[in-house]
């Protein structure tokens, strides 16, 4: 994983991957985290990371759980449908695990 | 079947000679070339990739390096490149498809290619890319408790519509394949689908950002000017509205004919239509033709040959359900740009073709066989697009076989080309059965496509036992092209 760009984050018995919307990225390396986080810099570069992460062949990598961490909210339409969730904050990620582990327990069963 | 395949080579006349054999072959789509092992790496996470060309000395990746890095994606085959045959053991240990050793003959190529698409084929039921889509979409559905998956308006697509997941899994030109696979689920229950909207697109590129316009019937022009036509009541006089306003000043309207002033519409005139006067051809006329030109590949076509196609909402069934949890394979048909009877039926008709030469040479009897050509089909395909072009071909061969015996069998050999063999049937009884298809084929072009003048060719040989089966094909190709039905 490159520091520069990538921080792993844990929460509970959880463990996620946060990046940036514009860094590069080895997308199998996803396989092992239960979730990730996009920090959001801006739409077009947050929706090419999303979508080449759904459009991968793994299915460890495509349905991945992804959150978008936006600081603040912006106005832009509907929510990309290929995302479980935004947050604004990294502090309480109470939520956002509670959905990744629904949606990681259906892939398991 | 077409499958999407990328090159991996760091020599630049390698990647060239192979993306040459990639372009001449029907059942390839070259979606990337990569010059590493890394940049591989990263087309194989941008595109749906189904075959990769790899070198295998390569400076920073080698071939069987970038092997190990995708080891767990199953879902792609790996034709191996190399200018020396010492990996065929370590290639082997990696099960890869196939090992060509430069430089690569076109047969051996072919044959190669030919091998992958059988073993797509017959293989795992999730191997062809729609059912590989249908699972990721369904999966997806499931593991998110998605109810519905809805279409999403969207000017950037090609369809106007976007599905999650399938719309952003396939590329531009292949939008169209989401109805296609979203179609076939419905009909196999795997999805419910319920009515939105009617779209119509590009009967050959299935674009559905349209210009639709009214175009002179005589020069195909859309430059035209449009004048209401007036009707006079009390003089009986019709002229166009500029007469009028030129017998009349400012708004007021007055009869060239009568000099009367045009008081009340409904009145004492009327408006009954509109005439058109094309600035092309100074033609004019009261029935435009309606034209809608694809703002995507330029191709102008009349509003009845567009596509028509349902967008629906979508929702995951029973079944569904029981197939995303991985119960059942995912197993839908594959509706890729084929001809009705592509491939394994040829290369029946040709065996079948072999076995009655063979058959001849030991026994007496008669068998015939027979070629149809639609000289000049390649207008009408080009008219009404790919979509109906496969309606309309499947159509023919489902026509044409009405005529024929259990035993006779029946091939497209080309889009323009058909073949039908007749075992134990004498060369005269089958022409009369030829002419009578002959005939059904004319009225099936001709009541669907009144506008356009099939010229069909046609003839019928023995088959002989000293002739082999290229030999009997040329010449009736020969012979086919020198008649008129």
């Amino acid at each position: 994983m490159k520091e520069n760009f990538a921080k792993k984050i844990t929460h509970e018995d959880l463990v996620f991957m946060k990046i940036q919307d514009r860094s590069p990225l080895y997308l199998p390396q996803l396989k092992s985290f239960d979730a990730v986080i996009i920090e959001y810099s801006n739409q077009l570069a947050t929706k090419e990371i999303v979508k080449k992460i759904r459009c991968h062949n793994m299915e460890s990598v495509y349905l991945i759980p992804i959150f978008v961490y936006k600081i603040y909210e912006e106005e832009s339409g509907a929510q990309n449908p290929l995302i479980d969730g935004t947050i604004h904050s990294l502090n309480n990620l109470a939520k956002v695990a509670e959905v990744a582990r629904k949606i990681n327990n259906k892939l398991t069963t | 079947m077409t499958l999407n395949c990328i090159i991996v080579d760091d020599e630049k006349t390698s990647r060239i000679a192979m993306s040459s054999l990639v372009d001449h072959s029907d059942s390839l789509n070259l979606v990337g070339i990569a010059e590493s092992g890394e940049q591989a790496l990263e087309l194989l996470d941008e595109k749906q990739v189904d075959l990769i060309f790899l070198d295998v000395m390569m400076p920073s990746m080698s071939g069987f390096e970038f092997l190990d890095e995708i080891e767990d994606n199953n879902n792609v085959k790996v034709i191996l490149v190399t200018g020396k045959k010492d990996f065929a053991v370590k290639a082997f240990d990696y099960a890869i498809s196939d090992y060509l050793v430069k430089p690569v003959s076109r047969n051996r190529f072919k044959e190669s290619v030919q091998r992958i698409r059988k073993s797509v084929s017959v293989g795992s039921d999730s191997d062809f890319p729609n059912n590989l889509l249908l699972l990721k979409l369904i999966r997806f559905m499931h593991s998110r408790d998605m109810n519905f998956l809805e279409p999403v308006p969207s000017r950037k697509s090609l369809l106007g519509y976007t599905y999650a997941m399938l719309t952003d899994n396939l590329d531009f030109a292949n939008e169209a394949d989401a109805l296609d696979i979203l179609e076939e689920a419905e009909d196999n229950e795997i999805l419910t689908g319920k009515f939105v909207d009617t779209i119509y697109l590009c009967n050959s590129c299935s674009n559905s950002y349209l210009n639709i316009r009214e175009v002179c019937p005589n020069c195909d022009s859309s430059h035209l000017v449009s004048n209401d036509l007036i009707h006079h009541f009390s003089c009986a006089y019709m002229g166009e509205i500029s007469e009028f306003k030129a017998a009349g000043y400012g708004e007021t309207l007055i009869c060239p004919k009568c000099e009367k002033k045009l008081k009340h519409i409904g009145v004492d005139y009327d408006k009954p239509a509109a005439i058109f006067n094309c600035r092309g051809c100074a033609h004019s006329f009261q029935d435009p033709l309606i034209r809608a030109k694809c703002l995507n590949c330029g191709a102008d076509q009349k509003v009845e040959h567009l596509v028509k196609k349902e967008i629906k909402r979508y929702h995951l069934t029973a079944k569904g359900k029981d197939m995303a949890e991985g119960n059942h394979y995912v197993k839908i048909r594959n509706n890729g740009e084929q001809m009705p009877d592509e491939g394994e039926s040829t290369d029946y008709f040709i065996r079948a073709l072999k076995n009655e030469i063979k058959r001849k040479s030991i026994a007496e009897f008669d068998s015939s066989v027979g070629m149809f050509r639609l000289w000049n089909i390649s207008e009408l395909y080009q008219r009404i697009g790919n979509a109906a072009k496969r309606d309309l071909q499947k159509e023919l061969q489902q026509i044409l076989s009405n005529d024929l015996a259990a035993g006779d069998e029946i091939t497209f050999w080309d889009y323009e080309t058909i073949l039908v063999l007749f075992p134990e049937q004498r060369k005269e009884d089958v022409e009369s059965v030829m002419h009578k298809m002959a005939e059904r084929v004319k009225e099936l072009i001709k009541d669907n496509f009144d506008d356009f003048d099939l010229e069909l060719k046609m003839a019928v040989l023995k088959v002989k036992e000293d002739i082999t089966y290229e030999r009997t094909i040329n010449e009736l190709l020969e012979k086919a092209s020198k008649s008129n039905v």
